[in-house]
């Protein structure tokens, strides 16, 4: 064997010799390869970067949010409205009713007129002539109580724990929606009830303290990521919340931040909010029915006592209500009641009336709720801001419990005393009233140890093709299995990249060597007529292809590195403070950076270029040795 | 043709030879060029009678395919080289000069026949043996010159010495000395573009050299160089056979030249006349 010494001096002098084809060789190849590397360092530097924060928040949790909406009801596609049978069921209900109406209206000498309390819900069809319920007899409690016990018959209801069951690994965690069934939740802002407020219940209760805010009990364990504070008090009777931060924010005094803020600025305001969320308190006014009727009443008795009262046409009405202090969600009071005993009696009966024919909506029920941060979860706004690689890094890792939702850590929550979580409020079989009939309000949450499961659920669902039946899942908390199918399509494309872009760059690479060292024929028939053995002249060769790759080796590396750097330099700060942003609940240092040489692709490349560049070499070599020297020298000469 | 006590010694270069030989027929040739070499360095020019048979054609026949077409270069051609000879071949175009150096010098096989050296039959030897034949005792100089052109002189001179693994020491010294010889120890970091015809072929002959050949091959080295060039180019392997004892071997056109050889093979349609 020559000296491998020689056969380098040789081999460099070969490549110094031709600058020109050797530079546009490891540009061209190099900038191929120096972009396949750049790629992954990049992508995985996020990956690793997402990795370091999976222990954060819910990432390293796999919950699913499940909610049942039955479409396809088996009773509306029913025309219950046309049935002759459901007809005369309603007819024959009608009778019993009004009947039964008419005697304890006797026995409690109660006025009572059938054709204006309760008109028949039956008609004629002026064109078949035959019975059917009337436009105004559907909405009657009477149709809907027996559509309804129809509905129950006809449709079979939904069970989590069954839907559940195909999952070994599916463990049901609780979550409730915290939604009266009799009467509303009104926020209290600044403390003070709004009592004039009429209308939709559903614009007076959650939505004045943001647009879709909920309250939800949640499973302590899927809530305790988010809580920061730890001075909860159950004695103070306080509900303890989870508020969003944007939410939390307003709640604080603090207007919120501009678009254009630094990503520094966004941080430390949300420290700021953080580090004060025990500081707020909310109030909400829980009124039924009765009491809100009440109090519409006295706010209505003394609206009409301002506008017209002292004026001859103003006549005080014999039982007036004092409306009670905006602030403490207290109970009407009678101011004055002038009624005769009569009148009195005449009430009372009333009441005994509606109670025995069950239309009678009860005592009046209020209380008061103060709730108390313990900690910020993040939300739209915090997640979604004008740095776009933060808001990337933001999607990837963001960790919330819910855009709007104001969540009550369960394992707290049942530390307060009885007092300061009345049931009408929050009792689980009031969610929803008579909405949870049709609807698993709120939904169901569902924490998987698998993956797999979890994503055969989703599947199971429509989850990835948007196309929902009656049941819908969502990841819950955070975005780990989106980040873990992003990841394999990631490593899916990266793959092709490299084979791509690769094969391109290999090609180009060996054309050029392959050519250069066929090219040579006649150097190496003069090497061969001075002694050189074929072996000899394929370590030549051999050791000038490998300097060549070695080159565009180095070349792409220093490349793709300087961009991953150059990238990471520029964009880990946004990064960094994206990850944090979505992390709205914890206060975490972990830097998200851009770049990361950990990947066997590396590895791979290099493998491949200097494969590609020996096996170029090799052929025409191989091809060459066989070829007489004489033929090559005169060839070329 | 070899006395008793140079065959005593033999048997002990050849144990040697074997120890650091492949093969016997490694050690053979070695010892062959050793031989060869002692000899020669130890010689005068000795103009008639003439040395030891070094190479030795028989019936040697070379056939080209050219497409369909087969040419018989060489119809059987016997000739002898002997140690020491200046010996010019020379015929018109095409009569098979050039083919019959280059099966002399081992770079292709014969069709027929074959080509000698000393005992060893050339056509039997595998090709790294062959190398090594080309490397240990022949020495190629072209018409064309085919100096490396990545190469500056210095290591076009030294990549023969590599080839034939000597030491970087012994290199130096006799890139030194043939290129002093030669009369280019100025030009020894030049490429050879940078050289003119009879710098070049001067650089070729000492590239030649420098394994310390028994005999060199030189086809129409003059062919590309005017008539001063010429001379002074067999002028330095008339210089070489006299200090070397180097045999000569060149394919030439030119009668000058001819003239100036021991002996001229005359080849004229593939055979000697």
């Amino acid at each position: 064997m020559m000296n491998p010494f020689d056969v380098f001096v040789l081999a460099r002098t070969k490549l110094r010799s031709h600058r020109t084809r050797t530079g546009i060789t490891v540009a061209i190849a190099g900038l191929l390869f120096g972009l396949i590397v750049a790629v992954i360092v990049v992508t995985q530097g996020v990956f690793t970067s997402v990795d370091k924060y999976s222990g954060i928040g819910l990432n390293d949790r796999t919950l699913l949010g499940v909610s049942y909406f039955n479409q396809t009801s088996s009773f509306e596609e029913y025309n219950h409205l046309d049935d002759p049978d459901f007809v005369r069921e309603v007819e024959e209900a009608y009778k019993t009713d009004i009947a039964n109406k008419k005697v304890v209206a006797k026995k409690y000498s109660v006025p009572y007129d059938p054709t204006i309390s309760d008109p028949s819900p039956i008609g004629i069809d002026p064109i078949t002539k035959s019975k059917v319920i009337t436009n105004d007899g559907v909405s009657s409690s009477l149709v809907q109580t027996i559509a309804q016990k129809k509905r129950d018959e006809l449709e079979k209801k939904f069970s989590i724990s069954d839907y559940i069951k195909p999952y070994s690994s599916a463990t049901l965690r609780y979550m409730q929606l915290v939604q009266p069934g009799d009467g509303a939740l009104s926020y209290m802002k600044n403390g003070q009830e709004n009592q004039s407020v009429s209308g939709n219940r559903f614009n007076e209760s959650m939505a004045g303290v943001g647009s879709g805010a909920t309250l939800t009990i949640l499973d302590g364990s899927v809530s305790k990521p988010f809580i920061s504070s730890d001075s909860f008090d159950p004695s103070k009777g306080e509900v303890p919340v989870i508020i969003p931060v944007a939410t939390a924010e307003k709640l604080l005094g603090l207007s919120p931040l501009s678009k254009n803020v630094s990503p520094q600025e966004r941080r430390e305001r949300l420290q700021f909010v953080r580090a004060r969320v025990s500081d707020i308190t909310a109030s909400f006014c829980y009124r039924n029915q009765t009491s809100r009727f009440l109090l519409g009443q006295a706010v209505a008795q003394q609206d009409e006592l301002k506008r017209v009262g002292g004026t001859k046409d103003y006549v005080k009405p014999s039982l007036f209500y004092a409306a009670p202090s905006n602030e403490d969600c207290s109970g009407v009071v009678v101011q004055s009641d002038t009624r005769s005993p009569e009148e009195k009696k005449a009430a009372a009966n009333q009441v005994l009336f509606e109670k025995e024919i069950g239309t009678w909506l009860g005592e009046p029920v209020q209380h008061k709720v103060t709730v108390r941060g313990v900690g910020v979860s993040g939300d739209y706004d915090t997640a979604s801001s004008n740095l776009s690689i933060g808001s990337f890094v933001g999607g990837l890792l963001n960790s919330t419990l819910g855009y709007g939702t104001w969540s009550v850590p369960k394992d707290l929550f049942d530390q307060l005393p009885a007092a300061s979580k009345p049931d009408e409020i929050f009792s689980k079989d009031q969610t929803g009233g008579p909405f949870a009939i049709r609807y698993a309000v709120g939904g169901y949450l569902v924490e998987f140890g698998d993956k797999a499961e979890a994503r055969a659920l989703l599947e199971r669902t429509g989850a990835y093709t948007g196309s929902f039946g009656d049941v819908s899942a969502y990841q819950f908390g955070s975005g780990t299995l989106f980040v873990d199918e992003a990841r394999s399509w990631v490593e899916k494309g990266l793959f092709w990249l490299l084979v791509i872009v690769g094969s391109i760059a290999v090609i180009i690479l060996a054309g050029i060597i392959g050519r250069t060292v066929a090219d040579s024929r006649r150097e190496s028939a003069v090497f061969r007529a001075i002694g050189a053995t074929r072996t000899d002249i394929a370590h030549i060769y051999g050791v000038y292809a490998l300097l060549l790759s070695i080159r565009v080796v180095v070349f792409s590396m220093v490349l793709g590195i300087a961009i991953g750097l150059g990238a990471d330099l520029i964009l880990s700060d946004s990064a960094t403070l994206g990850a944090q942003l979505a992390y709205a609940a914890v206060d975490t240092n972990i830097r998200f950076h851009l770049f990361s040489i950990a990947s066997w692709y590396l590895l791979v490349i290099v493998g491949v270029i200097i494969l590609a560049g020996l096996i170029a070499s090799v052929v025409p070599i191989i091809l060459g040795a066989r070829r007489n020297p004489i033929t090559d020298m005169r060839e070329e000469g | 043709m070899r006395d008793t006590t140079t065959t005593a010694k033999q048997d002990l270069i050849i144990q040697a030879l074997l120890d650091a030989s492949e093969s016997a027929e490694d050690a053979k040739l070695a010892l062959q060029a050793y031989i060869d070499s002692a000899s020669h360095r130890s010689r005068k020019r000795d103009t008639r009678p003439q040395g030891a048979v070094l190479l030795r054609t028989s019936n040697l026949q070379k056939k080209y395919k050219r497409g369909r077409q087969q040419i018989e270069v060489l119809k059987g051609i016997d000739v002898e080289i002997h140690e020491g000879e200046f010996v010019a071949i020379t015929g018109s175009s095409g009569s098979g000069k050039s083919t019959l150096l280059q099966l002399l010098g081992g770079l292709d096989k014969p069709s027929g026949g074959e080509v000698m050296y000393g005992e060893v039959s050339l056509a039997k030897l595998s090709d790294k043996k062959l190398s090594l034949f080309r490397r240990q005792t022949i020495g190629f100089v072209f018409q064309f010159f085919y100096l490396q052109p990545f190469l500056n002189v210095s290591r076009n001179l030294e990549v023969a010495n590599m080839f034939a693994r000597k030491p970087r020491k012994e290199r130096t010294a006799q890139i030194n000395a043939l290129s002093t010889k030669v009369g280019l120890n100025d030009r020894l970091d030049h490429l050879p573009k940078e050289l003119s015809g009879g710098q070049m072929q001067r650089a070729a002959i000492a590239r030649a050299l420098m394994n310390q050949p028994k005999i060199i091959l030189a086809d129409e080295p003059t062919g590309n160089l005017d008539s001063t060039n010429s001379a002074a180019i067999v002028d330095l392997f008339e210089a070489i056979r006299d200090e070397f004892g180097t045999t000569i071997v060149i394919v030439t056109h030119d009668p000058a030249i001819a003239r100036r050889a021991d002996r001229e093979i005359v080849v004229r349609d593939g055979l000697v006349v």
